[in-house]
């Protein structure tokens, strides 16, 4: 038994087939590609998938983590070739590792999102404009939004699960599109709704025609330091 | 354009939205501007409905066979993707290329259903196609109908340029020919495309015909309007299917689809000979594969798509004259890589059982039986060749094998039925609980509760059938007998579980069954008023049905309760399934006198005239020579 943490990208129309169509993707690239996927003991056997986290359906994604654990020894560059050749339109396989059986879920250590977000506005905006609004939106002490949960409504603050939320540098000084960089906490610490996020921030900011995110990466931040899922690589802020 | 309106604002804000997005595994792509044809194969349902169709699947392929085609699907969009379709102006959409269905130039609709008949009408509505016929101008797309409904295409006649009556995978090559070069001879003259066209075997054009009705409604005369036009349109079918188009590469769903499996079509045809069965009559004669065959497209299947089920799947697959050989090489080749097999049903027998304890080994589901009708005189009515005893030993068998939940299938509303019948039904059920108790009991470790279902539908009349002279039960008796039957099953239902069928949509189901050209309207007319998707109960609107009706000042009573005389002519007079009108009358009469007729793979021909109207003899047709 071997088990292989993967990188993947989700873009395109196909980032609108849910969390568990995913799944079933997977699993029939993976028996079309012929790689010996290892399935759990039991009346029902499910193959050995798990993911590091569940994306939204419609949102696409640069950097999606998942292990695969496989019942043989399997090389990782050529676990990422043959794949390939076997996901449909949208999925790609970008990076794999082969980590140790017992290594930590994806899912207990990744616990920071970081997204691209494109704004179309109605009106050009400038930049001076724009990086005032996004001081007064983050310096607020609590954002309070409605959360529903199975007892009812519960109302949360999500000002301590962003990170941050900047200007992408960029030499422009009028524009009606601008693009943001935002990263947020999620796991055990709590998760934000991408679209409770942006109605919050478009109390603060122009009027806005079309808004859209792009999750670029996922991190795990540890003692202060920030590394990627993959390679345990230090990523600078 | 339409990419940047459907992916920003229609697909975030529907349900399913991995229904539209036409990127699945083992889709193609095809160049738009260099393609010759360009064709969409539409199936008037949601996506997982449609997808889990082999027929549209073999007409791609076949399609697919000339290089110079483009090949795209449609689906019925969802009412909530329709409604903001229509508010965003949106026109129905082609999966693949995301393209308007207008711009197409030949688009096929399978007519599976009764039900769906008005989602045909809405989703011409929504492509912005002019829904008659005669309305379509030079330009627009060439509108296609084919699959069991065709066989009495007469409601929705009127909707379709031209109708396909029998196996498609054929004569659609020689119809996109024609279509192809018409189109390169800049699509002029439509009416004398149709007029050519109405000449291939198996191509019905209905605008070529008159239809002439009595003032009791009765029809008169079903005449074409020009002497080249055929009077009678013979089915096509497909002789050898070894060497016919099979689907070896289908497109794999993202989402879960009705039927997620491998689809191995074993044989088409039928020769048990179910009197109220429409699909045992019109998919005559049968027609085997060679097991070498399977073997070879199950290996390919199982490579292409990355399925883990292979369900054999035919009209009563267990007959197939291999099954068991076919049933233990699928197993041996493929169990190990954790790919099971799958019976869609069984047939009531010990040899099934069997069979399915094998396949079992691998995955274990349900157990359906379909006895049809609750005593031994009603089952010979319908010429079900069943017995009370071979229900309660293959039931035995089943319990002592490890099963304790089993289905049964019956249907109410059955010519000659009686309340003695009805009542039959829930005897039966309790018999077999009672079998699985005693299994149970002599297993004393056994702990699992036995569950039986009673499945019941009602009955309706289809045409090519023995029984398409009858009256379909009234909508009230349907619901006294449901009662009755509600009454007399025990109250406990977690032992005996009963569910039933709509009776209004049964009533329409009839209706359409056996309607006439007239109906075509009050289709038109249910549309207009917001039906669609009449198989959906949630979706399924009667009041607003009986509104078109009445508008279209149609009163739909007799066409399901009134009884046909032999002598009349029904409104599909002129489709000719190769089943000899004889025939159907003859087994009529049987079926009164409550007498069987063998199956004709077993002993002699019966005589229903399939080998002789189609030419196809011997063993590929079923019996022996006629006597």
């Amino acid at each position: 038994m071997i088990k292989l943490r993967v990188k993947f990208s989700k873009k395109g129309r196909t980032c609108f087939i849910s969390h568990l169509d995913l799944l079933r993707t997977f699993e029939r690239s993976l028996r079309r590609a012929n790689i010996p996927i290892a399935f759990s003991q039991g009346f029902n056997p499910h193959p050995k998938i798990s993911f590091g986290s569940v994306l939204p359906v419609g949102l696409e994604s640069e950097a999606e983590y998942v292990d695969f654990v496989l019942s043989e020894e399997y090389d990782s560059l050529r676990f990422k070739e043959i794949l390939n050749q076997f996901l449909p339109t949208g999925l790609s396989v970008v990076a794999v590792e082969q980590v140790t059986p017992d290594a930590p879920s994806l899912m207990e250590e990744i616990n920071l999102a970081v997204y691209r977000l494109i704004i179309d506005f109605e009106l050009p905006v400038s930049k001076s404009e724009l990086i005032s609004d996004l001081e007064k939106f983050l310096a607020q002490e609590k954002i309070i939004i409605t959360k529903k949960t199975k007892k009812g409504e519960k109302e949360i603050n999500i000002r301590p699960l962003i990170k941050h939320l900047k200007l992408v540098a960029t030499e422009q000084s009028t524009e009606k599109e601008w693009i943001l960089t935002l990263a947020v906490y999620m796991g055990s610490k709590g998760s934000v709704r991408l679209d409770q996020l942006l109605v919050e921030l478009n109390k603060f900011l122009p009027k806005i025609e079309y808004a859209k995110f792009l999750r670029t990466g996922l991190y795990i931040e540890k003692n202060n330091e920030i590394y990627c899922p993959l390679n345990k690589q230090l990523v600078k802020e | 354009m339409l990419e940047k309106l459907i992916k920003e604002k229609l697909l975030p804000y529907v349900s399913k939205p991995a229904r539209y997005l036409g990127n699945e595994w083992n889709v193609l792509t095809q160049d738009w501007d260099s393609s010759k044809l360009r064709i969409a194969l539409a199936f008037p349902d949601v996506y997982e409905v449609g997808m889990s169709h082999l027929g549209l699947k073999i007409l791609r392929e076949s399609l697919l066979s000339n290089k110079n085609y483009l090949v795209e699907r449609v689906f019925a969009p969802w009412v909530d993707l329709e409604e903001r379709m229509r508010a965003y102006k949106v026109p129905l959409f082609s999966l693949e290329s995301w393209r308007p269905l207008k711009s197409f130039d030949l688009i096929g609709f399978t007519l599976q259903y009764e039900l769906s008949f008005s989602n045909v009408v809405n989703m011409l509505d929504l492509a912005g196609i002019p829904i008659r016929s005669e309305e379509r101008a030079d330009d627009d797309p060439i509108i296609m109908g084919g699959g069991p409904c065709a066989f009495n295409p007469e409601p929705v006649a009127d909707f379709f340029d031209l109708i396909v009556i029998g196996e498609g995978e054929e004569v659609i090559l020689e119809i996109a020919e024609a279509v192809a070069f018409w189109k390169e001879k800049g699509k002029r003259n439509r009416k004398e495309l149709l007029l050519q066209l109405s000449k291939y075997s198996g191509v019905y054009v209905p605008s070529l015909y008159n239809v002439e009705y009595g003032n009791d409604g009765i029809i008169l005369n079903i005449k074409p309007k020009s002497k080249e036009v055929p009077k009678i349109i013979k089915k096509r079918i497909v002789t050898d299917l070894d060497s016919s188009f099979f689907p070896t590469r289908p497109i794999v769903p993202h989402m879960e689809i009705v039927h997620d499996r491998i689809m191995l079509e074993l044989f088409r045809g039928c020769t048990r000979g179910c009197r109220f069965c429409q699909a045992g009559m019109i998919y005559r004669p049968v027609r085997e594969k060679k097991l070498e065959t399977l073997l070879n497209q199950a290996e390919e299947l199982v490579k292409s798509t990355g399925y883990n089920e292979i369900g054999l799947t035919s009209l009563s697959s267990s007959d197939y004259s291999k099954i068991k050989e076919l049933a233990e090489q699928l197993l041996d080749r493929y169990g190990k890589k954790g790919v099971g097999v799958s019976l869609p049903s069984l047939r009531i027998d010990n040899f099934s059982l069997e069979l399915a304890k094998e396949i079992q080994k691998v995955r274990k589901a349900g157990l359906t039986f379909a006895p049809e009708a609750g005593t031994q005189r009603l089952r010979d009515v319908i010429n079900k060749g069943v017995t009370e005893e071979d229900v309660l030993s293959t039931a035995e068998s089943a319990f002592r094998a490890g099963w304790s939940s089993i289905k049964l299938y019956f249907m109410i509303g059955l010519p000659t039925e009686t309340d003695e019948d009805v009542i039959g039904i829930a005897d039966l059920a309790q018999k077999v609980y009672e079998v699985g108790r005693k299994v149970n009991k002599e297993n004393k470790g056994s702990k699992k509760q036995i569950k039986i279902t009673v499945s019941v539908s009602s009955f309706v009349p289809k045409s090519h059938t023995p029984f398409q002279w009858v009256p379909q039960n009234t909508r009230e008796e349907l619901k006294r007998k449901q009662e009755l039957l509600k009454n007399a099953l025990p109250k406990d239902r977690r032992k005996i579980d009963f569910n039933w069928h709509d009776v209004e949509v049964s009533f329409l189901e009839g209706v359409f069954a056996r309607g006439d050209r007239r109906l075509s309207r009050v289709i038109e007319r249910a549309q207009q008023l917001g039906c669609k998707f009449d198989g959906w109960t949630e979706e399924f609107k009667f009041q607003t049905w009986m509104q078109a009706f009445s508008d279209c000042k149609i009163d739909p009573e007799p066409y399901a309760y009134r009884k046909r005389e032999f002598q009349e002519l029904l409104p599909w007079e002129h489709i000719d399934a190769g089943v000899t009108k004889d025939f159907l009358m003859s087994e009529y009469r049987k079926a009164m006198r409550a007498e069987t007729t063998w199956d004709c793979r077993q002993g002699r021909c019966t005589g229903c005239g399939i080998s002789a109207n189609l030419g196809v003899v011997g063993p590929r047709c079923g019996g022996e020579d006629l006597d």
